[in-house]
């Protein structure tokens, strides 16, 4: 049933985007940072799958313990020496956002030229666990339900970190207001970093976890990166569940515009929801909380 | 008026010089040459713009694709003037949409909306080649020379810069250079901000437009990928920033050395480009040390200067009667004001006095548009205002000073009091606007420093000077925010004695204050307000030794 | 004991605090009396580490100097700070707020213990533990943050207008808390504007206008000192300085 179909293949890919929307969303909620390099990474993380089960035939399941740890502390070290002077010498949120905007708008073309001279302009995709399954009458493949698993995995346990854990709080703490969040004697710089870090992570997961699916290019990146910041919005900065259902919404009504008008017109009702949404709530769906 | 001559004259020299340019150099300098020229339009157009409302747009390329899409695919069907009128109109078209939906919110959005543009446009116009047109891709075989393209895009450049150069000096380029310093003065000086910010970006994405359809036959074949190559974007912001956005020649400073540069790097590192672009990029927002921000502002264009006798300050209007009923407003949980209601008659000072967070800025934010109320009734001679916008009430004649000082720090302080003549409801404009600028600086006691940037001034000079502005409103209701807070004892005389020269002038004035010297010796009557709510209204003297208000300040002994 | 010598502060032109002094004894109250905009709230947030002060001035806790420090560090040294404003996380729970405020390595140690005695203090916020702060009244939210303050364990507890905003019934109870408190070995150096009952329970105070320490005694004295009035009521004439 078209209706059933649109709505299992709209969560896979929902979901997927509202990974990569957590990872935003702990990146400009709590370190502050508007990363427009963030799409890129996402590719870079696909492209290294791609190296990884080409080149050495191993499981992109398994190159995901290689490459978010590898992730996580390339972003750490980018926050530390790229965005942390920034971060000093900024007088207020305002020249911040900027600065920070402008800066990874170049280290976008930095590691979108990197790939681009590693991988060439070619598109990449390869075949993994691509054997369809029936569910609800639907067939999809098992790649897609096997990254939606693993989505749901990690998505449960940030949220689980973020919730029940003294620094999940403490990195919430930072979020909702990292003056209060001095007066409690958390580290807010530390705490920035490790956000950011982590967030670096999550895409990197999600790239990964998606390269088995879709094809690819080394200038994807933007367009990753829209979608994320969109979701981001939507749901609300630093909201963990907003991003959730902001996702799983533009998943599903993406899947819808592809299969029910056009599959060249995503972007554009992507868009379209997402003026829709500012100009309803300009705080997003679900305002800003950290719930 | 000699100074001007000797530029126009060198302008149009510098053009003709330009022009021979075709004429004398070989097919190599001359594509060099439209290289320049039109990196030269899309950096000057786009800091037009960014540069003064200091909304980063990422969209140079959307703009631009667009023109050259259209001599696509009317490029051929119409003749050439005529393409250009619709490449022009649709860029426009385009800018409005996107300017009124995301204008209004704050920069940030309007960044990621322009960073996303060019995708979207691009995939709009992929989505029609291949659904309409069954296609992707043009050719564009339009008989245009190499020259002729260089002879446009000179007349563009000439025209942009004509154009900056006229909007510097008109109202609307004030309107934006108090914009990009602070919105909330801009508001309160009775600036349309939506529909400045609107103005100037439809403006700038012409001139995008343009330059894009004047390039395109450079082309012979053209595609989506093509037009809308985002690396555009990404240099021609290089550009304006690094020659400086703040100034109308700075971004065609900044494009010599980028364009000779990307030659450079394209030649010998083809592969590399991106990369070292991105780094370059990087290394220029680092090493500036006040952030992008700091290079937008770092020079104001002066408008020039008049040379005029200072004229007496004539109070055009008497004051008002001030109404306010049932005022309440509420933040969340926490009601800040409950059921106020007290007036102001015509020529009356009122004190509105009471301990910290008893409501009483939160009242001022009320009256003068800056917070919407949530019920009651406020009325200026009779008139309604509850609910006008903040810089419509402005013109209606409601001026205010705030609590943290706002001065417009880069301007001087004739430009400061300009701002504020320029856009009221009643706007004086051009030659006669110095002249009474300056009568208001006499006013407060400023004359010796009129021409001195505000942000060189001291605390009590730049609260004059706040007052000066707000008085070049013609106000009807003068709103005081703790102006006389953090001055000694002859700042405090100097200042009470100011405020009172303005009841006499007939002017109605509402004092917010902590200084009950001050209170007793100016005000008719005090509104005391505790917890949002009103506890006593009357004399000074009465109201100061009232029992309420008194435990209101002090506290009670015990329960 | 906390020591202050020579603290001035300024924002651009305005100097907000010039050469303050002033001292906080283990076990005291100790009171800064002064009409809005004479330099309170910097001189807590000077402190707390908020605010750089201009060279040469000194804040040291038993002596070990706090000016070299971060805000965080400083808040392991045993100051905690309720900023005018609360300094509460509104989006989080009660429970959140009082668990982040023993965030401090000092404070993990006695964190049961300190709840306990928070909830003891504020029996309302017992009650109210799972409530997100952002709907609770003014009191209650200022019962939280002297809460999250209490729970980092602090030797000094800096308090900037905590009957902001509160009923009279609400101030009875606050300043019975801040009573307890001193009760239990914290010091206090509270900025209020409700001089009759601060100077109830302190020991000591200071007067501040336009940023200078104009006046210092105990308490008693301070009671019956016609300055105090004068500084926040005015006089119509030309104010003395006391002392």
């Amino acid at each position: 049933m078209l209706a059933v179909d649109i709505v299992l293949t709209g969560l896979i890919i929902g979901g997927m985007y509202a990974l990569t929307a957590l990872g935003l969303t702990l990146q400009y909620g709590v370190a502050r940072i508007m990363n427009l390099s963030y799409g890129e990474f996402l590719v870079a993380a696909a492209l290294s799958a791609f190296s990884l089960y080409t080149g050495m035939t191993v499981s992109p399941l398994i190159g995901l313990f290689v490459v978010v740890p590898i992730a996580f502390a390339l972003n750490w070290l980018i926050f530390k020496l790229l965005l942390m002077p920034l971060v000093r010498r900024a007088k207020n949120r305002d020249v911040l956002e900027v600065d920070s905007i402008l800066a990874t708008f170049g280290l976008l073309f930095v590691i979108q030229g990197v790939a681009l001279v590693i991988f060439g302009g070619q598109y990449f995709s390869y075949s993994y666990l691509s054997i369809p399954v029936s569910v609800l009458g639907s067939a999809l493949a098992v790649n897609r339900l096997v990254a939606l698993a693993f989505a749901a995995v990690i998505g449960l346990g940030i949220y689980l970190a973020l919730t029940r854990t003294r620094a999940g709080t403490a990195i919430r703490a930072v979020a909702v207001d990292p003056v209060s969040a001095q007066l409690v004697a958390i580290d807010v710089k530390r705490a920035s970093a490790f956000a950011y870090a982590l967030g670096g992570a999550l895409v990197a997961a999600g790239g990964v976890l998606v390269s088995m699916f879709l094809t690819f290019h080394a200038s994807m990146g933007v367009e990753f990166t829209m979608k994320a910041l969109i979701v981001v919005i939507m749901g609300g900065v630093g909201n963990v569940l907003g991003a959730l259902v902001a996702g799983l919404l533009l998943g599903i009504g993406e899947t819808a515009v592809a299969r029910l008008i056009d599959p060249g017109l995503t972007l554009a009702a992507t868009y379209a929801l997402f003026l829709a949404a500012l100009l309803i709530r300009p705080t997003g769906l679900f305002g800003r909380s950290t719930r | 008026m000699n100074r001007q001559w000797t530029w126009a004259c060198g302008a149009v020299g510098a053009l003709i010089v330009f022009a021979l340019v075709p004429l004398l150099a070989n097919s190599y300098y001359l594509a060099l040459g439209v290289s320049l020229l039109y990196f030269a339009v899309l950096a000057t157009a786009w800091a037009l713009f960014s540069g003064s409302t200091h909304y980063i747009s990422l969209a140079t390329v959307a703009f631009f694709g667009i023109g050259a899409y259209t001599v696509g695919v009317l490029g051929e069907v119409l003749p050439w003037p005529l393409v250009l009128l619709v490449a022009g109109t649709v860029g426009v078209t385009l800018a409005l949409v996107v300017g009124l939906s995301t204008l209004r919110l704050s920069g940030i959005y309007f960044v990621i909306f322009s960073f996303g543009l060019s995708e979207l446009i691009r995939q709009l116009v992929t989505w029609y080649e291949v659904n309409i047109h069954k296609s992707v891709g043009r050719y564009i075989f339009i008989d245009i020379t190499q020259a002729q393209i260089y002879w446009q895009l000179l007349a563009l450049t000439a025209l942009v810069l004509l154009t900056g150069w006229l909007i510097n000096r008109s109202r609307l380029g004030l309107a934006l250079r108090v914009i990009g310093q602070d919105e909330v003065v801009a508001r309160h000086a009775g600036i349309d901000i939506t529909k400045a910010k609107l103005v100037m970006f439809a403006v700038s994405a012409l001139f995008m437009t343009l330059t894009g359809a004047v390039m395109a036959p450079r082309w012979t074949y053209i595609d989506p990928a093509i037009a809308f190559n985002p690396m555009l974007s990404f240099e021609v912001v290089i550009m304006a920033l690094f020659g400086g956005a703040g100034v109308l020649f700075g971004p065609i400073l900044g494009v010599i050395p980028f364009v000779l540069l990307f030659e450079l790097l394209s030649a010998n590192f083809p592969n590399y480009f991106s990369i070292l672009l991105g780094l370059v990029f990087m290394v220029i927002v680092y090493a500036l040390p006040h952030g992008v921000i700091g290079l937008l502002q770092r020079r104001m264009p002066q408008a020039p200067p008049v040379a005029t006798m200072p004229q007496p300050f004539a109070m055009a209007a008497k004051g008002a009667a001030l109404e306010v009923r049932n005022l309440r407003k509420a933040f969340g949980g926490l009601v800040a004001v409950q059921d106020l209601s007290f007036a102001a008659a015509p020529g009356e000072i009122v004190g509105l006095i009471g301990p910290n967070g008893s409501g009483k800025t939160t009242v001022l934010n009320l009256i003068s548009g800056a917070l919407p109320a949530d019920a009651g009734d406020i009325r200026c001679d009779g008139r309604a205002i509850a609910g006008l916008g903040t810089h419509r009430i402005a013109r209606l004649g409601i001026a205010r000073t705030f609590q943290l000082v706002r001065v417009l720090e880069s301007m001087t302080a004739v430009d400061n009091v300009r701002a504020a003549l320029a856009f009221r409801g009643r706007p004086i404009w051009g030659v006669g606007a110095e002249a009474v600028a300056r009568g208001l600086l006499a006013r407060v006691g400023l004359t010796d420093k009129a021409d001195q940037i505000a942000s060189q001034f001291t605390y009590i000079d730049q609260k004059r000077l706040e007052l000066a502005r707000a008085l070049a409103l013609e106000p009807r209701v003068l709103l005081l925010d703790e102006w006389l807070a953090g001055l000694n004892r002859t700042e405090l005389n100097d200042g009470i004695a100011l405020i009172r020269s303005l009841r006499e002038a007939g002017l109605t004035v509402i004092l917010v204050e902590h200084v009950m010297d001050a209170i007793r010796s100016l005000c008719d009557h005090c509104v005391v307000m505790n917890a949002g709510v009103k506890i006593a209204d009357g004399p000074p003297a009465a109201v100061l030794a009232d029992r309420d208000v008194i435990r209101a300040y002090l506290g009670e002994a015990d329960a | 004991m906390l020591e202050v010598s020579g603290l001035s502060v300024r924002y651009g032109k305005h100097a907000a605090l010039g050469n303050v002094a002033l001292k906080v004894a283990p076990g005291e109250i100790v009171v800064m009396l002064g009409a809005n905009g004479a330099g309170k709230t910097t001189l807590l947030k000077a402190i707390a580490g908020l605010v750089r002060p201009e060279p040469g001035a000194r804040v040291g806790l038993d002596g070990r100097d706090l000016l070299a420090l971060e805000p965080h560090h400083i808040v392991e040294a045993g100051i905690a700070l309720v900023p005018e404003g609360r300094g509460i996380f509104a989006e989080l729970t009660v429970r959140e707020n009082l668990e982040l405020g023993a965030y401090a390595a000092r404070a993990r140690a006695g964190e049961r213990h300190n709840l306990t005695r928070v909830l003891t203090l504020f029996p309302r916020l017992a009650e109210r533990q799972r409530q997100v702060v952002r709907t609770m009244s003014g009191g209650e939210r200022q019962m939280v943050a002297i809460g999250r303050a209490l729970m980092s364990a602090p030797t000094v507890l800096l308090l900037d207008e905590p009957s902001l905003g509160l009923a009279p019934l609400m101030c009875i109870e606050l300043f019975r808390a801040l009573a307890q408190i001193r009760a239990a070995g914290v010091s206090l150096l509270l900025v209020e504007q409700n001089a009759k009952r601060s100077l109830d329970i302190a020991d000591r105070g200071y007067l501040i206008d336009t940023g200078r320490i104009v006046g210092e005694g105990t308490a008693a004295n301070l009671k019956v000192d016609p300055a105090v009035q004068r500084a926040y009521l005015g006089a119509g004439e030309v104010h003395q300085q006391p002392l």
